[in-house]
């Protein structure tokens, strides 16, 4: 396992920061390192949808009411502040906080049903499938179908999350970039720390410049040749031309920058779709802030749910209407499946703080690409976004349909069936 | 130095907003000030900071991490201490005090409180008489909130999700302006741009000047994230803005009373963190240079006062 760079993870159990440049056991990461090599020639799957996947996990729990299932019509403390917006789709109405994504309805599926009985914060079900398999959505495509190219089969952008290949084995754990806005690197075990110097870290320091400085620091750095080669390997494979290239930001446009938006999340989309471009397998994207509480709007740093109209909405609805544009005219979004999801959704109810709690009994996923049909909406909640009123979809199935689009189907591949036990969503493909 | 700035900033918490404040010289100098104590720096956020005009007085807004409805402070800046504000909401959460520039009046957003109509309704307080004050014919059963007070409290602009058409469903958040002396909504001409969605409003001091954020699409037809806007009144035509707004997303104008100076957020590239504060002079059209005001973490929801009025003019 490789990391680069930090991040904080926040919500309403508190915040912790996630240090920065690790590289996993010697073992684990050679073996890492030999599968991204031995892929550059491995075909894609044959049935497959969709070539690459971006995962985004929207950390927190996102209402339901304030994005994509608005319920005008209910009392004001279930409805919110915020009106519905007309989509480019006659009869599919979105939240107002989202009007780019208005904008380009016709290019993605909102799942109006997903449902489970977890309240808690966590990666399970929702990125594990339901499985009891402590292994996230990446890890069994790694494993199952490796990379394509040169690319490691299986990034991270943004803070980490605690889930990872589990029992497949560390060596489908993701390389991991924190903040592909900035350049700060660690080497948490060496001694003493390598720590890019403050008084030579330029604002927004490109990432780039992290792994010549990471080369730099294995070729000069005795201690570190002799204490893991493995750590010079994995460095060589950042720092091989065609892969340090993917990760290089400044090769995009200015203009194109921005219209994703300078966030951390903005940006981690831009080098997903660099990534997906490069051949990278599965991108999994973690929402990530330098402060606020995220999407967990109990109303307890920002009253109520304000956090959703100052900056969250806003971050998101400008990175992902770009995100789709932007693989839309690359020709890559048929064959680039992309899912936003989130632990839980929002109580329907909003509480005394003006803010709404944890709720999964239903919730919302947005899907686009992969060969999924576009302007359309699965499922529908009940008329206060409580409970599903039909087409219920749990963890398993979003599972199951995840993996039959990238050419890996689990009714009848039974090294797949531990970790996607529902059915497939049939209107997705 | 001719400007005081309050903001939020998570730069001390990153999960909980302290207020800070920052001096200007209305050119290019600045330096950062003293953060405004808080009472339980673990537990309570502190943000959304409104100053009088001469930056006597700075209220805001506070939250708890516990289940505890948010609630308003006020705080003297020269005496540097909490001064008392009655009838604390026993039912929800009071949040978004806005300041009139003389220091008389506190419009806020109240959630659930009793006396109001929705759910979000807006309230005056009166701290001359320590009392709440009536706004006859402005709250309804739909959601009012943001609201902005001009000098003497006259104006108050607001935002709105209540029709167009007064019945039906909530629609799109849209900027009115009540005048207290009537107790009616004035209109606007030619301001609104249905579908799309209008809020954030700042007036000036004397309330000729409204500046807010709009989804609308830009002058040049890009579809953008939030852009600012200033509309006047007298003309009852938008004042162009230029080298104002980025392609990133610009939010949270708040005018100085003479409505010569705008700070704003905005999450453009050029700055420290994600969101940055600017400080923009409406009569040269150039963004200022402001030293030491931004940090790698987040600054959001400045408050302007002049501490020299002859710099304020337009």
């Amino acid at each position: 396992m490789l990391r680069v760079g930090s991040a904080v993870e926040r919500n309403c159990r508190g915040a912790s920061r996630r240090e920065i440049l690790q590289v996993g056991g010697a073992s684990a990461l050679g073996l890492s390192l030999t599968d991204a090599l031995r892929a550059e020639a491995a075909p894609s799957a044959g049935s497959a949808a969709a070539d690459s996947v971006i995962l985004i996990w929207l950390a927190g729990g996102p209402s339901q009411h304030e994005t994509f299932d608005p319920k005008p019509d209910q009392p004001a403390e279930v409805r919110g502040p915020y009106g519905p917006i007309e989509t480019n789709v006659s009869g599919i109405q979105i939240c107002s906080l989202l009007p780019q994504l208005a904008r380009v309805a016709d290019k993605y599926t909102i799942i109006r049903s997903l449902t489970h009985g977890n309240p808690n914060h966590g990666y399970a079900p929702m990125l594990n499938g339901g499985s009891e398999h402590q292994t996230c959505y990446g890890a069994v495509v790694s494993k199952m179908l490796g990379g394509r190219g040169p690319m490691p089969p299986f990034i991270h952008l943004g803070g980490k999350i605690p889930m990872d290949a589990g029992t497949l084995g560390a060596a489908h754990n993701p390389i991991e970039i924190a903040d592909p806005t900035r350049g700060e690197v660690n080497i948490p075990d060496s001694r003493p720390p390598a720590r890019v110097d403050a008084g030579r870290m330029e604002r927004r320091l490109r990432l780039i410049e992290s792994f010549d400085l990471l080369r730099a620091q294995v070729e000069t750095n005795n201690v570190l040749q002799a204490r893991d080669s493995s750590y010079q390997r994995a460095v060589e494979l950042l720092t091989r031309p065609e892969v340090r290239a993917a990760f290089d930001l400044t090769r995009e446009p200015q203009k194109l920058r921005d219209r994703y938006g300078a966030s951390i999340f903005g940006q981690s989309c831009l080098m997903a779709r660099r990534l997906v471009e490069a051949g990278t397998r599965f991108i999994q994207i973690q929402w990530t802030e330098r402060g606020g509480g995220g999407w967990d709007t109990h109303g307890t740093v920002l009253s109520g749910i304000l956090e959703m109209e100052q900056y969250l909405c806003p971050r998101f609805d400008q990175a992902m209407a770009t995100l789709l544009r932007d693989l839309e005219e690359k020709g890559l979004l048929k064959k680039t499946l992309i899912v936003a999801i989130a632990e839980f959704g929002r109580t329907p109810q909003i509480n005394n703080r003006a803010g709404r709690d944890h709720w999964p009994h239903v919730f919302s996923a947005f899907v686009a690409g992969g060969g999924t049909p576009g302007g359309t909406v699965i499922g529908s909640s009940d008329p206060r976004g409580a409970y599903p009123a039909n087409r219920p979809v749990g963890p398993g199935d979003l599972a199951a349909t995840l993996y039959k689009i990238v050419g890996l189907n689990p009714l009848v591949e039974d090294r797949l069936k531990p970790f996607a036990r529902g059915e497939i969503v049939h209107e997705l493909q | 130095m001719s400007l005081l700035i309050a903001f939020a900033s998570f730069r001390t918490r990153s999960d909980a907003g302290n207020i800070f404040f920052y001096k200007h010289d209305g050119v290019s100098k600045g330096e950062l000030l003293e953060p405004l104590p808080t009472e339980s720096p673990r537990r309570r956020s502190d943000y959304r900071p409104s100053l009088c005009a001469d930056g006597r007085l700075c209220a805001f807004a506070i939250q708890y991490r516990e289940v505890v409805p948010g609630e308003l402070r006020l705080w003297d800046m020269r005496a540097k201490k909490l001064l008392t504000l009655p009838d604390r909401n026993k039912s929800g959460s009071d949040a978004q005090p806005a300041m009139s520039g003389d220091g008389r009046w506190m419009a806020f957003c109240g959630w659930q409180r009793p006396g109001g109509l929705g759910a979000h309704d807006l309230f005056l307080y009166d701290l001359k008489e320590n009392r709440l004050v009536d706004l006859p014919n402005l709250n309804t059963e739909y959601d009012e909130q943001a609201p902005a007070l001009s000098q003497d409290g006259r104006w108050l602009a607001y935002i709105t999700n209540r029709p167009l058409s007064g019945a039906g469903f909530p629609g799109m958040a849209r900027i009115c302006l009540y005048d207290r002396s009537t107790g009616q909504d004035v209109p606007l001409p030619g301001m609104a741009m249905p579908p799309f969605r209008d809020c954030e409003p700042s007036l000036s001091g004397d309330g000729r000047y409204l500046a807010f954020t709009s989804h609308r699409p830009d002058p040049d037809g890009s579809e953008g994230p939030g852009s600012i806007y200033l509309y006047d009144r007298s003309a009852a035509a938008f004042v162009a803005l230029p080298g104002l707004n980025s392609a990133s997303h610009d939010c949270q104008p708040s005018l100085s009373p003479g409505g010569r100076f705008l700070a704003f957020t905005s999450e453009r590239f050029d700055g420290m963190g994600q969101r940055d504060l600017y400080l923009y002079d409406i009569k040269t059209r150039k963004l200022l240079p402001t030293p030491g005001l931004n940090h790698a973490s987040e600054e959001f929801e400045a408050s302007i006062a002049v501490l020299d009025p002859a710099m304020d003019r337009l």
